[in-house]
């Protein structure tokens, strides 16, 4: 496993925890009154590669419904339920229904056929290739978001700069900069109160991701401690899916996420994961696996939209997946792994109510290996561009390895 | 609290105390983490605690004896044959195995008169198991043991409601505490829980799941990987699982087949036509899903030189592989259905599977489990397992030589690991950051925890699901991950802490640990000791406990199981902050959830 933050054990990491972290504490914990707001971008990653095609369907194309008997979205229409008109090509998936009006808006952009290089149909590597944004290259273990971090550090940074709403840290997130993974925060008040008793214990710990991760935590605590998660109101009457088993971790997570923004506790990267898009079988039409999942996933972000408000001018929100799926259905009327995949982008600052694609065509020989939807838009060229048109880093080419930005190739998808 | 603590004052043994804890205070390098070069070989306390780590869940207090005495290989020779050991404590746990109602309420909402019935049911196949004089081990009271009667060979059986699937369902993962807790036979448990996330299945159906956990997984975890991969290929939740019983021929060939079809004589042919009415409805053509993970994840792993050509083919020999019902209640085990079957011969890999029906998968399965990219892929994951993180190089390739040499045998690869020179290398020591399963059996485990339903119900899945590890529950097929960044979080960490204060207070109901006991197996471990001023400050973990009214819902409620230290935490009882006694209760608390939560015991 090769991991930066192992690696560096005597070296950066090492010199950070002695000197830099406890900087961010002594900001975070004196600095009373309300902090420069700062922009916030935030990765969903839908983990198991969703269908685009059938999120943001190619409707102008007949042999998308030649591929698909059973599961094509039907063209829009007046008269029945449909596919929803966005640029007389292609349509919005009824179920996402609850993102149509930020399209509407300008506020949501689709970039359509993005996707990776590498030929990988592995869920496991073309995750991590996503996340490293660095296809093909396994030796890269640290994730392109903590890459951002680590190279364009600032000093306002508090310890919340990069947060995952989730038990683990994604890959996205590892490497030698601090970012915290924050599950259920119940319990805080607790810790916070024995953290005399446990924290003399890792300041010796030679380990550096565990001594730099349990810096993390103890710094983390007290403004945990006094967020009072389960007294949170969303504001704007926003309602976010409620909890009901794995339905509800996502709209859980995003709540979560913002109140930590609006509590300007200094996120400016954050990563939330959803899955079950792995839709092998049965993955329905209008109804069905599918539909539900993608239900959820719009509600969701449209709640974490309306509760945001005009916060939302600050933020910036990019969906991804490992791979997109066959553009033809399978024997088990679902979709196997696939190519290229669709992104949304949204936020007050998104030049949005488009479809941004170089359409590559579903003919059989526009086809990648005569099965999935070809890749036009390399996923790090809109990763790029969002970095650079939101957050307008210092050093962004450090972010992407052995690869060069095509500016020429940006879409515009940023005001400004 | 079950050894009643003497609640001593200031004593002259405290004085004694005190030096001890200045030799092994706060400042004592890690005593679990990698030794360095100093130190070229292991103790043999040292080595017994390896052991124990690696081939279990960590010592409880008087393993390091026990396994000394016995002898270091010996002790492994035991562990690589668990037919024979006996678990005394566990066998009554199991067979004192009831969910009392209270506790099973708390979980799901309750239809009462179903879990009764499904009680009463348990109970008579238990009797007729005893009449028989069925073993205790395998199948045993637990939902194993219905298992046998009721569902080995069905999908999901008649006449069971949703309720009391759910209720198999708790008691069969909460089993699963207990064995990993209280199981002599420590490395099956290990193995099992390795090969489960190996063969990673989930499932709607806690049948399903606790069958192949049990009947699967259990059944071959060291015996041969070629059988352990056909089971696992069989299975219904497999089959399900990674959607190969929806896996045909392409649609207009089975349509044809169907047509022209006469069910054999004495067969009911109006059931027949049905069914297969049902298979062109729902499965018309190839699904690739279990091809390829089998390839990527079970075997060959996702450099081991196969092409999307090689997943196609492998997919076509498998199609047919299905169930025999597909409806509720129809009940469904492993049927090969050749309507469903992709004829031809299929190229696997440069290698020709001759057209052969059910015959290809099983050769396919063969070709793949002696493959030397699997022999390679499965000892790399064992040596990741029971070694380090990064698999070091000389003992995958003994490991690998001798899967290969024995046809992939289990419990001969896993001795080739433990028997080798650097398997006991003080840079291995310790070096292991323990996954989440790990972090709870082992706490528990380290303060002779007692603990019964009332503790499994509202807790078993919750701790270790909070630090990123729900059992058995891992969406994906890759199954839980082993290596250290994937379980170093902000997030765990703070869950570990609350976990450590909870056991060590005894604050979660149903759960009665030995401080005495872990206290001397933390001192002959090494395990740092707060300092003085800890035990003096040991009223603010006290009062931190209270401090949080949203989260101690259990605790609060009235539900502690020990009355000394609830009334510490409620507050009633005064901690005496001017005395530094060690043999004091509170001081005792502090101690063990101060070990409990330290960065040391983190590791194995």
């Amino acid at each position: 496993m090769i991991n930066r933050r192992i690696f560096m054990k005597d070296g950066a990491l090492a010199v950070m925890g002695m000197s830099m972290v406890p900087g961010f504490v002594y900001r975070t914990a004196l600095t009373a009154q309300p902090r420069l707001r700062k922009k916030t971008l935030v990765t969903v990653f839908q983990r198991g590669g969703v269908d685009g095609l059938n999120m943001v369907i190619p409707f102008g194309e007949k042999h998308y419904y030649d591929y698909r008997p059973t599961i094509a979205v039907p063209a829009p229409s007046k008269e029945r339920r449909a596919a929803i008109d966005l640029d007389g090509f292609f349509g919005l998936h009824p179920a996402l229904q609850p993102l149509h009006a930020l399209y509407d808006r300008g506020e949501l952009a689709i970039i359509h056929a993005a996707g990776s290089p590498h030929e990988t149909r592995s869920h496991f590597d073309a995750q991590d290739y996503m996340e490293s944004a660095a296809p093909g290259a396994k030796n890269v273990g640290d994730g392109w978001l903590n890459r951002y971090m680590h190279e364009n550090q600032h000093p306002e940074a508090t310890s919340f700069r990069g947060v995952a709403l989730g038990e683990v840290l994604p890959k996205a997130l590892e490497g030698p900069a601090p970012a915290l993974a924050l599950g259920d925060l119940t319990g805080t008040k607790k810790v916070q109160g024995a953290r005399s008793l446990f924290e003399s214990l890792y300041d010796r710990e030679t380990n550096a991701l565990i001594s730099g991760t349990s810096k993390e935590m103890f710094n983390a605590i007290d403004q945990l401690a006094e967020l009072n998660p389960e007294a949170y109101e969303p504001a704007n009457g926003a309602q976010y899916p409620t909890p009901n088993g794995q339905n509800g971790v996502f709209g859980q997570a995003m709540k979560q996420l913002a109140q930590l923004i609006k509590a300007d506790l200094g996120v400016e990267i954050a990563f939330v994961d959803i899955g079950g898009w792995d839709t092998h079988s049965n993955q329905g039409s209008l109804e069905g696996r599918l539909p539900q999942r993608l239900q959820i996933f719009a509600n969701t972000l449209a709640a974490f939209y309306t509760d945001l408000g005009d916060r939302m001018g600050d933020v910036a929100v990019l969906t991804m997946s490992e791979f997109g799926r066959t553009a033809r259905e399978n024997g088990s009327a679902g979709t196997d792994h696939g190519k290229a995949n669709v992104m949304f982008l949204m936020g007050g600052g998104v030049k949005g109510g488009a479809v941004y694609a170089d359409w590559p065509g579903l003919a059989p020989e526009q086809l990648n290996e005569d099965r999935d939807l070809a890749m036009t838009t390399d996923f790090r060229n809109v990763f790029a561009e969002v970095l650079l048109g939101h957050l307008d880093p210092e050093k962004p080419d450090a972010v992407f390895p052995d690869f060069e930005i095509d500016n020429a190739g940006f879409k515009g998808l940023m005001r400004g | 609290m079950r050894s009643k603590v003497k609640i001593l004052r200031w004593a002259p043994e405290s004085i004694a105390a005190l030096i001890v804890f200045a030799m092994f205070g706060a400042s004592t390098p890690n005593p679990l983490a990698p030794q360095d070069s100093a130190q070229d070989r292991l103790t043999e306390d040292q080595r017994a605690i390896h052991v124990l780590n690696r081939l279990g869940f960590g010592p409880r207090p008087g393993d390091i004896d026990r396994v000394i005495e016995m002898g270091i290989e010996a002790y492994i020779e035991r562990q690589l044959y668990p037919d024979g050991i006996e678990s005394p404590r566990l066998a009554e746990k199991l067979q004192g195995y009831e969910i009392p109602l209270d506790s099973w309420d708390a979980m799901v909402e309750l239809d009462r008169p179903a879990v009764a019935m499904a009680e009463r049911r348990r109970q008579s196949v238990q009797m007729r198991a005893e009449r028989r004089g069925a073993s205790p081990r395998g199948t045993d009271v637990t939902s194993a043991g219905r298992m046998q009667d009721h569902v080995r060979n069905r999908f999901l059986p008649p006449g069971v409601t949703r309720v009391e699937r759910r209720y198999e369902d708790f008691g069969y993962l909460a089993t699963l505490f207990w064995r990993a807790t209280y199981s002599e036979a420590q490395l099956e448990e290990i193995l099992v829980d390795f090969w489960f996330n190996h063969f990673n299945i989930t499932s709607g159906d806690p049948y399903i799941h606790a069958d192949y956990g049990e009947n699967v997984i259990r059944r071959h975890a060291l015996g041969r990987f070629e059988d352990l991969l056909v089971a696992t290929a069989r299975h219904p939740g497999m089959l399900v699982y990674l959607d190969n019983w929806l896996s045909t021929a392409p649609q207009e060939v089975v349509e044809a087949r169907i047509a022209s079809w006469e069910p054999p004589d004495g067969e009911n042919k109006v059931l027949w036509r049905r069914r297969n009415a049902e298979y062109l409805e729902r499965a018309a053509g190839l699904n690739e899903n279990y091809g390829r993970e089998l390839m990527e994840l079970h075997t060959l792993g996702v450099d081991g030189g196969y092409t999307q050509a090689d997943v196609q083919e492998v997919a076509k020999a498998f199609t047919g592989w299905t169930l025999t019902g597909l409806r509720e209640g129809e009940g469904g085990s492993f049927h090969f259905n050749p309507l469903l079957h992709a004829e031809g011969d299929k190229i696997v890999m440069g290698e020709v599977i001759p057209s052969g029906g059910v015959d290809e998968g099983m050769r396919v399965l063969r070709m793949l489990a002696r493959h030397p990219s699997t022999a390679h892929f499965v000892s790399t994951k064992l040596v990741r397992r029971f070694v380090a993180d990064d698999p070091p190089a000389d003992i995958v390739e003994a490991a690998a030589e001798r899967f290969l040499e024995t046809d992939g045998d289990i419990r001969e690869v896993l001795r080739t690991i433990f028997l080798h020179p650097a398997f006991f290398s003080p840079e291995y020591y310790g070096a292991k950051v323990k996954k989440p399963f790990e972090v709870v059996v082992s706490g528990l485990r380290a303060v002779d925890a007692d603990f019964d339903t009332a503790f499994l119900g509202p807790n078993f899945q919750r701790i270790s699901g909070q630090m990123g590890e729900l059992i058995r529950r891992h969406e994906t097929p890759d199954g839980y991950p082993d290596v250290a960044s994937a379980w170093v979080s902000t997030n765990s960490l703070f869950k570990r802490l609350t976990f450590a204060m909870d056991i060590a207070s005894e604050t979660l109901p149903g759960l009665e640990v030995d401080l005495d006991g872990a206290r001397e197996l933390f001192r002959r471990v090494g395990f740092p000791s707060p300092t003085p001023a800890m035990v003096r400050d040991a009223r603010t973990f006290f009062e931190a406990m209270t401090g949080d009214g949203a989260d101690s819902e259990g605790m609060m409620g009235g539900m502690m199981t020990s009355e000394p230290t609830a009334a510490m935490v409620r507050g009633e009882v005064q901690v005496d902050r001017s005395a530094i006694d060690y043999e004091s209760l509170e001081a005792k608390v502090v101690e063990v959830a101060f070990v409990l939560g330290s960065p040391d015991f983190g590791n194995r």
